[in-house]
């Protein structure tokens, strides 16, 4: 299960193997954290984040029935907007966390092909394989279809 | 089922050798199968299936109403709930549908056109169809179909599928005829499509997506069954084809997840277990279960009119680069086939004839002939199937069989299927110039990051002529025509 190392350290993401998709394991202090790390993981499967500005704030509240399924409607919520709104994010805030639901802030810009490096689109998260473990320290595993 | 002898106790694994081109995971691989899991592959293939495959080959089996076995087409690798390459029939009497089965590039197909120019003709004019191509049809991540709709005029696409391109131009009318379901699905309902996913998709009409979907200008290299393949319109070697992978764009993919949701509380108020949260079903009477199939229905028609749209577009770039009409290019559509879906179909079970809900998950439909949903001009061969390969060596054509609708619910396999993962792919061909390597192998590449190229590589995927082998040698689908990769445009 190796996986290519990005941010070593106390917070951080990596991404796992699958056969045919691709996984992302992201770990914090907190799930907060391990959430925001995430996020950064799926952003940067997409985009080089080197390339996105942080030309807009976008919230996020988010619901889910259990902790794992918050996980997943998180990165739903994220894979959404790049879709309907071209909207790239490079840096995320969790403002509150509490078990089944949270409200988050992320900052980017909207996709621009002529200074964007776009790499590969993301059509969902899936409950595959899904894992939540609250720690500390916090360990989230999520498998994408890509 | 039609098995040869074989020596007993032949074991791979948890796999039982049924003979040379099936394995069975028996009932009691776990806990709650109603049903044995059937693997197609041949002895090197049952090898190399992961572990996983084989686990959501036999969670498919605990799900209610499912009939005679869990099949794997040869191309079976890990998916999310079902594996990809699955094939499962549930009664529609007592049996689920289940999101999870049709995953979440609902509808995902195959197109193939053909024209009468040869490689000659095209040679001379490769570079320009490659440009003009990757500009008339747009892929990878973020790109919009260029079609301006409105949400309104996206619930008439969800309604009508390829009908609504064709009246807005796109096409003709014959197209139709060689779509599945004649292009648009019954029953699809605009209203259990969510906001969010006609918000997602609407733009996308017209585009490719990313990942391993792609548009490409092969040549036939080998014809093994030149009847079946002049009913095709498959006339001789060397003769061009167009050829594009694609599917429902984040209009799917949105109805996938939102009806994941609606449906994961059914198991617990319909009294089943569950045994992945990715398998979420329901009753396929039942009302989350209608509603599924209704918003499955839209998507479905969203990616014909997708692929109908981008077909156009094709016919408009050879027009265009060769100075003829695409009617006096020969450019006919040969068939469009979906290979992510859940269809009501009517099967013989037990002796009976059944209406059952045929989910095929990475795997195509295979009617045979004399079939009645097989259009008119191929019911004497039976209908066409496509299965591509990697983008460094060939796809094939081949055609249903009534083995397949004896064994596989008329199904067969859909692709090569993958064998690495894609970091794994990329560092295998870490500093390796695969535009350049393809080139030197024939096939010129247009793709918006060379980057990603490796991940799609040949290395990553079984050879797709031992898929096609395998399923052929069953009796599942039978080989018509061998198409050489020449020019590939993608995301």
């Amino acid at each position: 299960m190796l996986g290519e190392m990005t941010i070593a350290g106390e917070r951080g993401y990596r991404y796992l193997e699958h056969t045919a998709d691709t996984g992302i394991e992201a770990w914090g202090a907190t799930l907060a954290d391990a959430f925001a790390e995430a996020a950064l993981g799926l952003f940067a499967l997409m985009v080089d984040p080197s390339t996105v500005k942080e030309r807009t704030e976008r919230r996020f509240v988010v619901r889910g029935d259990d902790v794992e399924d918050l996980l997943v409607r998180w990165l739903s919520e994220l894979i959404a907007v790049v879709d309907s709104e071209g909207l790239l994010l490079r840096r995320f805030a969790i403002d509150s966390f509490e078990g089944k639901t949270m409200v988050a802030r992320g900052w980017g810009e909207t996709l621009d092909p002529s200074r964007h490096e776009v790499r590969v689109a993301v059509k969902a998260a899936t409950y595959h394989r899904l894992s939540v473990d609250a720690g500390p320290p916090a360990r989230v595993r999520v498998i994408l279809d890509l | 089922m039609k098995t040869r002898p074989s020596p007993v106790n032949e074991r791979l694994g948890p796999l039982e050798r049924i003979d040379d081109y099936r394995w069975r995971l028996p009932i009691g691989y776990r806990d709650g199968m109603r049903v044995p899991g059937i693997v197609y592959a041949d002895a090197r293939m049952a090898e190399q299936i992961g572990r996983h495959a084989l686990d959501q080959v036999a969670n498919v089996a605990t799900l209610p109403g499912i009939v005679r076995a869990s099949l794997a087409m040869p191309d079976i690798h890990e998916g999310y709930g079902f594996p990809i390459g699955g094939v499962a029939a549930f009664r529609e009497s007592d049996g689920v549908i289940a999101a999870g089965g049709v995953g979440y590039d609902v509808c995902c197909g195959v197109r193939l056109v053909r024209t009468d120019l040869s490689l000659d003709d095209v040679r001379a004019h490769r570079d320009r169809l490659a440009d003009e191509l990757f500009r008339a049809v747009p892929s990878g991540l973020g790109s919009a179909g260029g079609l301006k709709i409105t949400l309104a005029e996206t619930d008439d696409v969800l309604r009508r599928g390829a009908h609504w391109a064709v009246e807005r131009g796109y096409g003709d009318p014959e197209d139709l005829e060689v779509i599945e379901e004649g292009g648009a699905m019954d029953g699809a309902d605009p209203g259990e499509v969510s906001a969010r996913a006609k918000d997602r998709g609407h733009g996308q009409l017209g585009s490719l997506g990313s990942g391993n979907h792609f548009l490409s200008i092969p040549y036939v290299e080998e014809i093994y069954d030149p009847d079946v393949a002049r009913a095709f319109g498959i006339t001789g070697v060397g003769q061009v084809v167009a050829f594009f992978h694609c599917g429902s764009r984040g209009l799917g993919h949105q109805v996938c997840d939102d009806h994941l949701r609606l449906m994961s509380p059914s198991a617990r108020r319909y009294g089943f277990e569950l045994v992945d949260r990715q398998l979420a079903s329901a009753p396929f009477r039942s009302d989350e279960g209608q509603r599924y199939f209704r918003a499955m229905a839209a998507a479905a028609n969203f990616a014909w009119a997708n692929r109908q749209v981008i077909m156009h577009r094709v016919r408009e770039t050879f027009a265009k680069v060769f100075g003829r009409g695409a009617r006096d290019l020969g450019m006919t559509l040969v068939y469009d086939v979906a290979h992510n879906m859940a269809k009501l179909e009517e099967h013989v079970v037990d002796g009976e004839p059944t209406r059952l809900v045929v989910h095929r998950k990475g795997a195509t439909r295979a009617f045979p002939a004399g079939h009645p949903a097989v259009p008119e001009r191929y019911r004497a061969v039976g209908q066409p199937v496509f299965i591509p390969g990697d983008m460094g060596r060939y796809s094939f054509v081949a055609a249903g069989t009534a083995g397949a609708m004896e064994e596989t619910f008329g199904s067969t396999c859909h692709g090569a299927g993958r064998v690495q993962s894609r970091s794994a792919a990329r560092r295998q061909l870490r500093g390796v110039d695969l535009v350049a390597q393809l080139r030197e192998h024939g096939v010129i590449i247009r793709v918006r990051n060379p980057r990603l190229l490796a991940e799609e590589a040949s290395e990553a995927y079984k050879d797709v002529a031992d898929v096609v082998r395998v399923c052929h040698d069953a009796g599942i689908s039978r080989r018509v025509a061998k198409l050489r990769e020449f020019i590939v445009v993608k995301g």
